[in-house]
């Protein structure tokens, strides 16, 4: 079983007459299984479109998906649980004929048999592929189920309340990486489905990079250990949690997940670990003022792992007169609201640029490369300039591009909310 | 009796409660200093307004016959690093022992207190010894109708020093040292000495003090006010100090006779920042003397004033009102050095290193 444990990055000194309390804090699982530990019980489902698009570029995006979804299946280890689903105007077994299948060489083989005969029809109506994944997943309550969903058009046949009634209903059954091909599919909705699900969205531009994702998607479900992790945040009387963001590895608000255990303390759904793992959360609070000299508790932070309450970590407050304390500047707190003013650049700037209001575009991709440039984070500034020409990185002076290729558009668009820890050191 | 967790009625003396188990023979939980609530937890947070409750560590009092001594976090440190000790004497004699320790670096909490401690135990057994039940060996303290009791004055010195220096012992050896922890903030533990031995004599007063660093120690009479220790700092910097780094450990000793009546104050620089020169501390004592009439009263009164001006270092007080005059009460005392005022400066000084 892994350690996991809470570490707080803030500055505690407020001045006088402040209220607002903010905090990093960093969890880290280490210690997990190896070799000889009994590995979890995990579900691995593998959703993909069949719809008739798929049959476009001469087959060549049915061919990607079908060997993509056997490489995914090759990488399923012995014991666990497993499924792959079709998803058309409804949704279907592709294997087993029904429930889930125990891998061994025997059933993967069988899988990937039936998987070569898959046929490409129909439409895409996302709610009802995700409903029968949230049956697999009930059939193994106890497993930690993780699926991947791949569709490469819009949710064109189904009501949109369809699709997040069904996004509801999946909730803590399983968590769902959600990949686009191609150019065709639409960011937000894809977005809904893995913020929900605990998840991550991308895009495959080329049919030919979907087999090394899926593979490094099923790796990561094959090495969750601990099923279920819970941020628990105790605050004080009269205070008000603004908001709890998960800010690394990706931003994801998670403010509205909070399910009360009683009146001064939420939990935050943090979804499924594997042994040795970090992540970053923000946390704000606004707490009642405290007089000079006070100290309060803003937050008491705890982790629950599978239902087992873990050590606490504290945020605090403590009001002073010496402005040499309350005026420094947290390097982890300024570090990520730098990255998430980033992440709002980018979503702004392409806005802005889609409605043709060229001098917004303009001045929010421009702040982008900018703050992208500061923080190192060079991954972003390359996607930022397949959009932008960039003049000077340093003070953000750009100009928009011309002609510029829709997958690089939407690759920039749904990786705007991937960030980069705090530099050690 | 309620029970504090379920308030089912319980007996008078139950010690558990019949309904949930409670122990109810518990110490009560003191309610939170912020809002009231009873609920706090293990680590001193209010469980309902998340205040921090203060630590033990945080506001001290001690009391000693006529001996007071306040240490107190102050506003802007998050911890208390001045300590105190007092004790008395045979022959209404005192005790007083104020440490400050440097708030930069880590155990000198546990530091300073030690040192203050072992400063006063050792000053209590080797000037404490007057009456048979000790012993009574040698030259007391009390020694006789001699007019000068230069004897006297000679053992308290050298007891001064030693007390000194068991003082440094306790602070170089602290646990923060033993274990050899990184002191990556800054050095070992550390704190500045000001020790005090008054003893009325010839119907006056004479107070000898031994110090290290910027803790001073007066004698205040009416409107004035002697400093009796000169601070061991250059440009703002200690010179000398109590601590595993000290260059120089060895203390200045200076003594001081009056034939009126004050009363002997010791003091971190937590409070004498807000009342400097002594002249301003002696008027302060002035103005908070008639509603303070008590020297606990009047300590408390102190530190209350440096919190009031900002609290912006630990503020400790060590306060001996003597008794020149066995059988007199406070308020006696009080309308004698008001007569007394400003013809008081009957003392004499004397300072310098003793052994030397």
């Amino acid at each position: 079983m892994s350690d996991f444990v809470a570490e707080v990055f803030q500055n505690e000194f407020l001045p006088v007459g402040a209220e607002t309390v903010d905090a990093i804090v960093t969890v880290r699982s280490s210690g997990g299984a190896t070799g000889a530990a009994p590995a979890a019980d995990v579900v691995q489902m593998i959703i993909i479109d069949t719809s008739g698009s798929m049959t476009e570029e001469g087959g060549r995006k049915m061919r990607a998906a079908r060997d993509a979804t056997q490489a995914a299946i090759d990488t399923i280890r012995d014991g666990a649980h497993f499924a792959v689903v079709g998803g058309n105007g409804g949704a279907y077994m592709i294997y087993p004929h029904e429930g889930l299948a125990v891998s061994d060489a025997r059933t993967r083989q069988e899988a990937k048999d039936r998987v070569d005969r898959v046929e490409a029809k129909g439409g895409t109506a996302i709610g009802t592929w995700l409903q029968a994944a949230a049956y697999l997943a009930g059939l193994r309550p106890e497993a930690i189920a993780h699926a991947i969903l791949l569709t490469d058009g819009k949710n064109q046949h189904e009501e949109s309340w369809v699709l997040d009634k069904s996004i509801a209903a999946c909730v803590g059954l399983f968590q769902c990486d959600a990949r686009g091909l191609g150019a065709d599919w639409e960011i937000e909705e894809l977005r809904k489905v893995a913020s929900a699900l605990l998840g991550t969205v991308d895009i495959i531009p080329r049919p030919e990079d979907m087999a090394a994702e899926f593979t490094k998607l099923t790796q990561a479900a094959m090495g969750r250990e601990v099923g279920s992790v819970e941020l628990r945040l105790w605050t004080p009387k009269g205070s008000e949690i603004e908001y709890v963001k998960q800010v690394a590895p990706t931003l994801e608000d998670l403010t509205g997940s909070a399910k009360p255990q009683n009146p001064l303390t939420n939990d935050y759904p943090l979804g499924a670990w594997s042994g040795e793992e970090e992540r970053d959360y923000h946390v704000r609070i606004n707490i009642p003022v405290g007089g000079v000299g006070d100290e309060r508790l803003a937050a008491r932070v705890m982790l629950v792992v599978d239902g087992v309450d873990q050590p606490a970590a504290l945020v605090r407050a403590v009001w002073t007169d010496d402005e040499r304390l309350s005026t420094r500047i947290n390097r982890e707190v300024a570090h990520y609201t730098g990255q998430a003013e980033l992440a709002d650049a980018i979503h702004d700037g392409l806005a802005a640029r889609d409605t043709g209001d060229q001098a917004t575009a303009t001045v929010k991709l421009g702040r982008a490369v900018q703050i992208a440039h500061e923080a190192g984070h060079e991954d972003t500034v390359r996607l930022l300039q397949k959009v932008v020409e960039v003049d000077d990185a340093a003070t953000g002076t750009v100009r928009l591009k011309r002609d510029v290729d829709r997958t690089d558009e939407m690759a920039l668009d749904v990786r705007s909310t991937r960030t980069v820890r705090v530099k050690k050191g | 009796m309620e029970c504090p967790r379920c308030s089912e009625v319980a007996p008078v003396g139950a010690k558990w409660c019949e309904a949930c188990g409670a122990d109810l023979s518990a110490e009560p939980q003191l309610p939170c200093v912020s809002c009231g609530d009873r609920d706090i937890s293990y680590d001193g947070y209010c469980m309902s307004c998340g205040h921090k409750q203060p630590e033990e560590r945080d506001h001290m009092v001690f009391e000693a016959g006529a001996t007071v001594a306040i240490t107190d976090r102050g506003l802007r440190h998050r911890h208390n690093e001045d300590a105190a000790a007092v004790g008395q004497l045979p022959g209404g004699g005192a005790v007083l022992v104020v440490c400050d320790g440097v708030s930069s670096t880590p155990g000198s909490a546990e530091a300073s207190l030690a040192a203050a401690t072992a400063a006063r135990d050792l000053l209590i057994e080797r000037l404490g010894s007057s009456n048979g039940a000790s012993g009574g060996s040698g030259p007391t303290l009390s020694d006789g109708p001699s007019p000068t009791g230069t004897g006297a004055g000679d053992r308290i010195a050298e007891a001064l020093v030693a007390s000194a220096e068991v003082a440094q012992a306790m602070a170089a050896a602290s646990p923060e040292v033993v274990s050899n922890a990184p002191h990556s903030q800054g050095g070992p533990p550390s704190s500045t000495f000001v020790a005090a031995i008054g003893r009325p004599v010839d119907g006056g007063t004479e107070v000898s003090v031994a110090w290290l660093g910027d803790s001073r120690a007066y004698w205040i009479e009416g409107a004035d006010a002697v400093q009796l220790t000169a601070d061991h700092e250059l440009r703002g910097s200690l010179t000398r100090w109590l601590g595993a780094d000290s260059l120089d450990t060895h203390p200045d000793v200076a003594r001081h006779r009056s034939r009126g009546a004050g009363r002997l104050l010791l003091c971190s620089d937590g409070l004498w920042r807000y009342a400097d020169p002594p002249v301003e501390l002696a008027a302060l004592v002035g103005r908070l003397e008639s509603d303070h009439t008590t020297t606990r009263a009047l300590a408390d009164a102190l530190v209350a004033h440096a919190v009031s001006r900002g609290g912006h270092d630990n503020i400790t007080v060590a306060l001996w009102a003597p008794t020149t005059d066995a059988g007199s009460g406070q308020q006696q005392r009080t309308h004698q050095r008001r007569a007394d005022a400003g013809g008081g400066r009957a003392g004499v000084q004397e300072r310098g290193r003793v052994d030397e």
